[in-house]
């Protein structure tokens, strides 16, 4: 059974290539000049330079957090490049002006970036590096009032929507690293519903470190008014080099009245090698609010990159008879650690929430589950069934779970189940005695393993997802 | 926060420097002074550890407390009607000492022995058992209260179960607090050998006493296929702090039954930790927490897995009424190399009003893969359609009500060996659930 696994387990990292590009970037180190120069860059307004500086100032005040069940070198913060991006002409009308050798990148990535071949029907925006590179299906979104554009664009387009929202969800005093993110975000996206209005397609956003020892600070914002409803999709893949990167991003979703708005993301950012030399940290603040009443904020995420992640997508749940869903899927190997959950918290009347957490560690990794749900007093009704599941391959490597729940409404309902278990011999038998390849029922068992969360996920992403999960575990049962 | 706990610390130690006797056994010497000495850089726990986040002390370090007087007159009729009929010894501290006076010891030959440390030292064969076993504290669920405990405690009750045991014999202690804003720290050690039997009640009290702070220290060892039943009955005064920490060791084919019972104080947190030492093992442990008026009830509980084949199921049971905040931390540690490890885990909390919080975590924390550990934790309220039930029975509103908090809690001590403790137990849970 053993080299079965071993063998889906050690497959190498696809995205690992690394594009010569020539690049804008900036000196290494952090100080208020770097981020004048980072908003003069990208001609930003006052009132953001501001923002920023008062992060930048806010943040110099704060502690790494200790608390995450992680361990990794001190990282200094004076010798990361904050501004990296592909060196460009002007402003790009159609995708025929981008660096042919960026599209040929994409194209390894298998992202439709052009037009007239994308038959996915997916409208993309690309972040490479620092800087968004291109958003494509402009055009039709527009027909709908759907603003679907870099976050830079966004600033110097509808700064009212911007000023109004940004920072309203994650405000930059919440952590240490949403404090830095809100220093010297270089770009991100943005995205606008109107009132009523079904998004027609999915959008997504593709973001990709290229830079050695740049660091990636993106920013996405999305708002979805009255009764509207949108479905995005996150990617994520950065090459291989032997150093770490920080990857310290902050999302921030808005669902007023009736609005619905779903999330997945796959992240697979490059998680080192076997001996945990190089690979991302993937520091990231995701929270969604739930203002209007029956809205609904959904994230999925499957988390399969990283050498180390520390991100809890969580849900404010203000509006009546809103709805908190999170479906996660965190896998790791090798030396990967991850820390990851989501937080619930429960304000308004009769607000729902749904949390179903599946771990999978193998090799020598340490994954955790860290999850808070919270009633407050008024929260009357409030209902929350949480379910963590761990599935442990190869005794080296370790699985927990921290659920916190603290409710402070006697009308709450809240349940939480966890448990933990391995591929078993006998259920290896079973397949063997049938026919089955070890391997091959190795793969089927962590699929139906991860059922519950992939049948969430966007049919497109639900493919790459369960690929990504084949080659990650290739060769590590056993 | 942290200056008040800094102050308190000093103060009780400085209080009590006067009058300690340490002891002129050299190495018990030595614990006490080190003991001290960590305190006096390390003070006792604030809300900013995540250990102690939901259990607010600072009502407790803000207030000025004296060490209690060693010679307070206590009735001893008053004491009897605590002593349950079962025990065939009964050990009574007051304010932490041993009291020959009200203690009833049995004098037939059993294979139990129960004294106090100064005669424990004075037998050379349990001296030897008790230099090996007294503060064997370590890893989680140890916190500065212990360390205050090992500094300033009066006297330790030795309870040395002989291998071989034929029945189990039940032992009473007994500690009574009597006085005002005053601190105590009894202690407690626990030797059973192998194949030894033993079942004690440890079991606090306030009598005349107000505002008193117990903080106790119970050490058990567990050899190789004994078997203990351990049930802690918390029924301090409502004004007092009871903080109280339990370490369990268990060695082969041992088993530890633990029954944890919460119904009295102000604030009140008890750490159970139990670590097996060796392959095998069985622990079982309940727990019920009464929330009640404002009330802090914590119960924070860690079973270490160190060793293959080890077995653990817990339930803890709480309900929280008026503006009571009830907590409850249950970790379940299995450690690398510990496969075979079969662990569930189960915490339900029923919520009565809308001024009661309920905080919980159950943790897993697992290093092989070899192993079935499940937990789940629930907060709820009575349900609606037993309530219907009842009352189309003819019950009315609050009875019927409590009648539900009363079978929701009764399922935790319904097995209680100690049959004369669970009527005592009932008419406190009637009293407390009372809508």
């Amino acid at each position: 059974m053993s080299t079965a696994i071993d063998n889906i387990l050690n497959q190498p990292y696809k995205a690992g290539f690394h594009t010569e590009i020539e690049t804008d970037s900036m000196a290494r180190g952090l100080s208020e000049d770097v981020i004048r120069t980072i908003s003069s860059k990208k001609n930003e307004p006052d009132w953001l330079l501001e923002f920023r500086l008062n992060a930048y100032r806010h943040w110099l005040t704060m502690t790494e957090p200790k608390w995450p069940n992680v361990t990794y070198p001190k990282i200094d913060f004076q010798d990361i490049i904050y501004y990296s991006a592909p060196k460009s002409k002007t402003t790009k009308k159609s995708m025929d002006e981008v660096d042919p050798e960026l599209l040929k990148t994409f194209e390894k990535l298998g992202i439709p970036m052009n037009e007239r071949a994308a038959l996915a029907g997916v409208a993309v925006d690309v972040v490479f590096d620092s800087v968004s590179v291109t958003t494509t299906y402009k055009e039709k979104l527009a027909e709908y009032g759907i603003i679907f554009c870099s976050f830079s664009e966004a600033v110097r387009d509808h700064p009212d929507l911007i000023k109004k929202y940004l920072g309203s969800v994650v405000p930059y005093t919440d952590n240490f690293y949403s404090a830095l993110n809100s220093a010297v975000f270089t770009d991100g996206s943005f995205c606008y519903i109107p009132k009523g209005v079904k998004c027609p397609m999915d959008l997504s956003t593709y973001f990709r470190i290229n830079t050695q020892d740049s660091g990636q600070f993106e920013r996405t914002l999305i708002v979805a008014e009255e009764g509207s409803q949108v479905c995005y999709l996150e990617g994520c893949t950065a090459p291989q080099f032997d150093t770490n990167q920080l990857h310290a991003a902050v999302v921030e979703l808005i669902a007023l009245d009736d609005a619905d708005i779903k999330y997945s993301t796959v992240q697979n950012w490059y998680a080192g090698d076997e001996n945990g030399v190089g690979g991302i940290f993937n520091f990231v603040t995701k929270r969604g609010l739930c203002k209007g009443k029956n809205s609904k904020i959904s994230w999925t995420q499957v988390e399969t990159g990283s050498a180390v992640t520390w991100k809890y997508p969580s849900c404010v749940l203000l509006g009546d008879n809103s709805v908190g869903e999170f479906y996660s899927v965190a896998l790791t190997n090798h030396m990967q650690q991850a820390d990851t959950g989501t937080k619930m918290f429960h304000i308004g009347k009769n607000t729902r929430s749904r949390i179903i957490s599946k771990g999978i560690s193998a090799g020598k990794s340490n994954n955790s589950y860290r999850g808070l749900v919270k009633v407050s007093p008024k929260a009357d009704g409030a209902r929350n069934y949480s379910q963590c599941d761990s599935m442990l391959i190869g005794d080296l490597s370790c699985a927990n779970t921290f659920p916190y729940i603290e409710v402070a409404n006697k009308s709450a309902t809240v349940e939480h189940e966890a448990s933990t278990s391995k591929i078993g011999e006998e259920q290896l038998f079973y397949f063997l005695s049938r026919g089955i390849g070890s391997e091959e029922a190795v793969s089927m068992i962590i699929n139906g393993f991860v059922r519950d969360v992939f049948m969430h996920l966007p049919m497109e992403f639900a493919v790459e997802a369960t690929k990504l999960l084949g080659l990650k575990l290739e060769g590590s049962v056993g | 926060m942290r200056q008040h706990s800094v102050e308190f610390t000093a103060s009780l130690l400085k209080a009590d420097g006067a009058n300690v006797e340490y002891s002129t056994e050299d190495w018990l010497k030595s614990y006490q002074l080190d003991a001290r000495a960590h305190l006096e850089k390390c003070p006792l726990p604030t809300t900013s550890e995540e250990e102690w986040r939901f259990t607010d002390l600072t009502g407790l370090y803000k207030s000025t407390l004296t060490p209690s007087a060693l010679d307070t007159p206590i009735d001893a009729s008053v004491v009897k009607s605590f002593l349950i009929p079962e025990a065939s010894s009964a050990v009574v501290l007051v304010n932490g000492v041993y009291s020959p006076a009200l203690s009833t010891l049995s004098t037939a030959q059993t294979k139990i022995r129960v004294c106090n440390l100064a005669s424990a030292l004075n037998d050379a064969q349990l001296k030897v058992s008790v230099k090996s076993r007294l503060n064997s504290l370590e890893g989680d669920g140890v916190s500065g209260f212990c360390e205050m405990n090992t500094a300033l405690f009066k006297d330790v009750v030795v309870i040395h179960a002989d291998s071989n045991g034929s029945s189990f014999e039940t032992i009473h202690v007994l500690n009574i607090s009597t006085g005002k804003h005053t601190f105590n720290h009894p202690r407690l050690l626990l030797i059973a050998e192998e194949q030894a039997r033993v079942c004690i009640l440890e079991d606090y009290i306030g009598i005349g006493g107000f505002g008193y702070m117990t903080n106790a220290v119970s050490e058990l060892s567990l050899a190789a296929e004994s078997q203990v039943i351990h049930v802690k009955f918390q029924r301090d005064d409502d004004s007092a702090y009871h903080i109280a920490h339990t370490h369990v060791g268990i060695d082969q084919g041992a088993s530890y039954q633990n029954w944890s019972v919460s119904v009295g104080a102000a604030v009140s947190r008890h750490n159970l930790v139990t670590r097996q030492r060796e392959d095998g093992g069985h622990i079982a442990i309940k727990g019920l927490a009464l929330g009640h008026d404002k009330r802090i009830v914590d119960m924070h509980s860690c079973i270490e897995h160190t060793k293959p084949h080890g077995q653990s199921i817990q339930v803890h049971k709480t309900i929280a009424g008026d503006r009571s905040k009830v907590v409850f931390n249950g970790k379940v540690k299995v450690h690398k190399g510990a496969q075979q490890t079969n662990s569930s885990q189960q915490n339900r909390n029923l919520l009565l009003s809308a001024r009661a919080s309920v905080d919980t975590k159950p943790e897993l924390e697992i290093f092989a893969d070899d192993v079935k550990c499940a937990h789940g934790a629930t907060v709820g309220q009575v349900s609606e359609d037993e309530l219907f039930y009842l009352k189309s029975r003819g019950l009315d509103d609050d009875l019927a009500r409590n009648l539900l908090n009363y079978a929701f809690a009764k399922e935790v001590i319904e097995d209680l060996p100690i049959k004369s403790l669970g009527a005592v137990i009932e008419s406190y849970i009637r009293d407390q659930t009372k809508i």
